[in-house]
């Protein structure tokens, strides 16, 4: 059974339809990548997914597990085992790291049933997934993504991911604004994600991320439809003749 | 509407001409200046009686919450009154005495300018309890802390208690000042008066009911040397004010005053602060936050001026309001006036709303909504608190704070 099943979506932004009929099929443990041009609705895909308030779901249907997410706001689908890693962290002045870590990590337990988690307790569970990805006890300490360098946010994104555990997670953009090591730091932390029971959906514009997180399908979005799927050499058609040599494409 | 005191006789006949004055003059109007935002002949529509002895029961809410400190002194006043049962007697290192046999801490009261303030004048005239705290330098582990606890209270009585608090040279003290007087009119008048290389931390409470007007002035006088740090809340009263004058009136003396004020409902809350940097080589630091929801009110008014000998002043004033509703309105109104001309002095004020952006990147965690909006409400407040010297005093101030956020965030989310 697919985890993620996105059936005939189309949505709107002001009014504005970008999506214009949407049809994807993610299997356990699948990785998705996919890419398009700028300006194709790939972000407003992301945001349509997690459940963004101001993006407006129009027709068709979203299921995770088989159950619809589309009238559940965004905090509800993020409890159902929903990630999204944002291409542009937010940072909350003012908000400690360890609080609000803590605050997701009990939400998802509560709505597991299951019993939450202590500050002691999470302190060391945080500080062993935060080794893994080269992060300091420093940044642990500080506002959520506040002084951080953009591979910073982009790590700490991936922590996220690893104590949140989610079922199905959404990566937005994770490459954009990193540089070479940012990029096999981020990637190798993925690819110690990757787990029979959970999938992704890689979302990039460029191929140069799908060689560090190999994707077991890929599909190209322009014009807020999915234009082609392939397998991974399709990320490499892309990488050597570009979009426009793709057919279909806008 | 007036306080009603045809049948009121003063305690001493100079009190008389406070009162006169008062009744001249009657509540100001936003034609003038000071009250401009504040209005107290609009907002004042009860008439009440002035309150003559101890009343109203101390509800538990009521009660502050204070970790214990050996060298606590609670002063507690009921109905305006000094409740002397209920209060500590004082030793040989806080002293208490009426501040009416005391010439010189009466002038430190009198002397002050403000021969037109409707509380000054209203309060001079109708205190009924007047107490003088000297502190001296002591040679305790703990410094002394004076808990001033203005509770219980007639609802058809306007309360009128004055506090001198003279701190010795070097001496060091903590004031807490607890309000949740149940008096239709509440209006106390601190005085603060710190020598030389004196150290004092105060903390102001303000958490009434929301039917009561809560009319509050502090009084502060700075020597050479001395170090400062206020800290005032307030959630309390349909009409609230906060209003503090803050001599420097020797060098080298430093004072941070930092204020939160969260108002909800039809609520009206005031900070206005007038700060007079009388002499050279003195710093002021100021940080205000205010949030409303609601239709709720608030206004600051922040006064810093610097005479012409001052020279080397460096004073900062910081504000910001939080919009949580469409409804609310903030108001500020910065005034600086200086004379000198070597001076590092500023100001910036700044009114928002929540968020989107930090508000999803919550809940698209798992956070749910109203959780999401008190993160974020307490870390817009979070600076302000790390003003705070004495943590022992800041947690009841916490408390509240808490308290107020998650009702606020539970109430908009509902309403999403």
């Amino acid at each position: 059974m697919s985890i993620l099943e996105i059936k005939e979506l189309t949505a709107t932004v002001d009014g504005k339809e970008i999506l214009h009929g949407i049809n994807l099929s993610v299997g356990a443990g699948e990785v998705h990548a996919i890419m398009g041009p700028n300006g194709s609705g790939k972000s407003t895909l992301s945001y349509v997914l997690s459940g963004r308030a101001g993006y407006e779901i129009t027709g068709g249907d979203i299921l995770l597990n088989g159950t619809s997410l589309i009238e559940s706001d965004a905090d509800e689908r993020a409890r159902a085992g929903l990630f999204l890693a944002f291409q542009y962290p937010v940072e909350l002045p003012g908000v400690s790291g360890m609080s609000f870590l803590r605050a997701a990590v009990n939400a998802r337990l509560r709505e597991q049933g299951e019993e939450e988690v202590d500050q002691l307790g999470f302190v060391k569970i945080v500080r062993a997934e935060a080794k893994k990805l080269g992060i300091s006890d420093d940044m642990l300490k500080r506002a959520v993504n506040v002084g951080f360098s953009g591979g910073e946010k982009k790590r700490y994104e991936i922590l996220q991911m690893a104590l949140l555990k989610p079922v199905m997670a959404i990566l937005d953009e994770t490459d954009s604004g990193l540089d070479v090591d940012a990029l096999k730091i981020v990637s190798e932390g993925v690819n110690l994600l990757r787990h029979p029971e959970r999938s992704m959906l890689v979302i990039t514009h460029y191929q140069r991320l799908l060689s560090h997180i190999v994707p077991d399908r890929v599909h190209i979005l322009s014009g807020g439809l999915i234009v082609k799927s392939g397998d991974k050499s399709l990320a490499l058609e892309v990488e050597e003749n570009g979009y426009a040599g793709i057919d279909n494409v806008a | 509407m007036l306080p009603n005191i045809h049948n009121y006789d003063v305690k001493n006949i100079w009190q008389k001409t406070y009162l006169d004055s008062f009744l001249a003059q009657g509540w100001p109007s936003s034609k003038n200046e000071d009250w401009k935002f504040t209005s107290l002949s609009q907002l004042l529509t009860d008439s009440f009686d002035i309150a003559l002895e101890l009343g109203g029961d101390i509800a538990e809410k009521q009660a502050p919450k204070l970790p214990g400190n050996k060298h606590k002194y609670s002063l507690i006043f009921r109905n305006g009154v000094l409740d002397s049962e209920l209060s500590h007697a004082g030793d040989e290192n806080v002293r208490f005495s009426n501040l009416l046999d005391d010439d010189h801490a009466l002038s430190l009261l009198k002397n002050n300018l403000l021969e037109n303030h409707p509380i000054f004048n209203l309060t001079l005239g109708a205190m009924q309890s007047a107490v003088l705290i000297d502190v001296s330098e002591t040679q305790v582990e703990q410094t002394p802390l004076i808990d001033l606890s203005f509770v219980g209270g007639i609802r058809k009585q306007s309360a009128h208690p004055v506090v001198v608090i003279r701190v010795a040279e070097k001496a060091q003290v903590k004031i807490s000042e607890f309000h949740a007087s149940a008096n239709g009119l509440s209006a106390p008048i601190i005085v603060v008066n710190l020598a030389k290389g004196t150290v004092c931390d105060h903390i102001r409470c303000q958490v009434a009911d929301l039917d009561t007007s809560q009319l509050g002035l502090s009084l502060v006088n700075q020597d050479a040397e001395s170090d400062y740090n206020n800290f005032s809340f307030s959630s309390g009263g349909d009409v609230s004010r906060a209003e503090m004058h803050l001599n420097l009136n020797g060098e080298n003396a430093q004072c941070k005053l930092s204020a939160i004020y969260l108002g909800r409902e039809n609520q009206h809350l005031d900070i206005t602060t007038r700060l007079y940097h009388n002499v050279a080589n003195c710093t002021s630091d100021q940080i205000i936050r205010g949030v409303l929801d609601d239709r709720a009110r608030g206004v600051f008014q922040g006064k810093i001026r610097v005479a012409q000998d001052a020279q080397k002043t460096d004073g900062q004033q910081m504000t910001r309001a939080l919009l949580l509703s469409r409804e609310t309105e903030a108001d500020t109104k910065p005034e600086l006036e200086i004379f000198a001309d070597d001076v590092v002095c500023s100001h910036g004020a700044t009114v928002g709303e929540i968020d989107e952006n930090q508000l999803f990147y919550l809940v698209s965690r798992g956070i749910p909504t109203a959780q999401a909006r008190a993160m974020l409400i307490e870390a817009f407040l979070i600076d302000t608190l790390t003003h705070i010297r004495a943590p022992e005093l800041s947690e009841q101030v916490q408390f509240h704070i808490q308290d107020w956020v998650l009702k606020s965030a539970l109430l908009s989310a509902n309403n999403v």
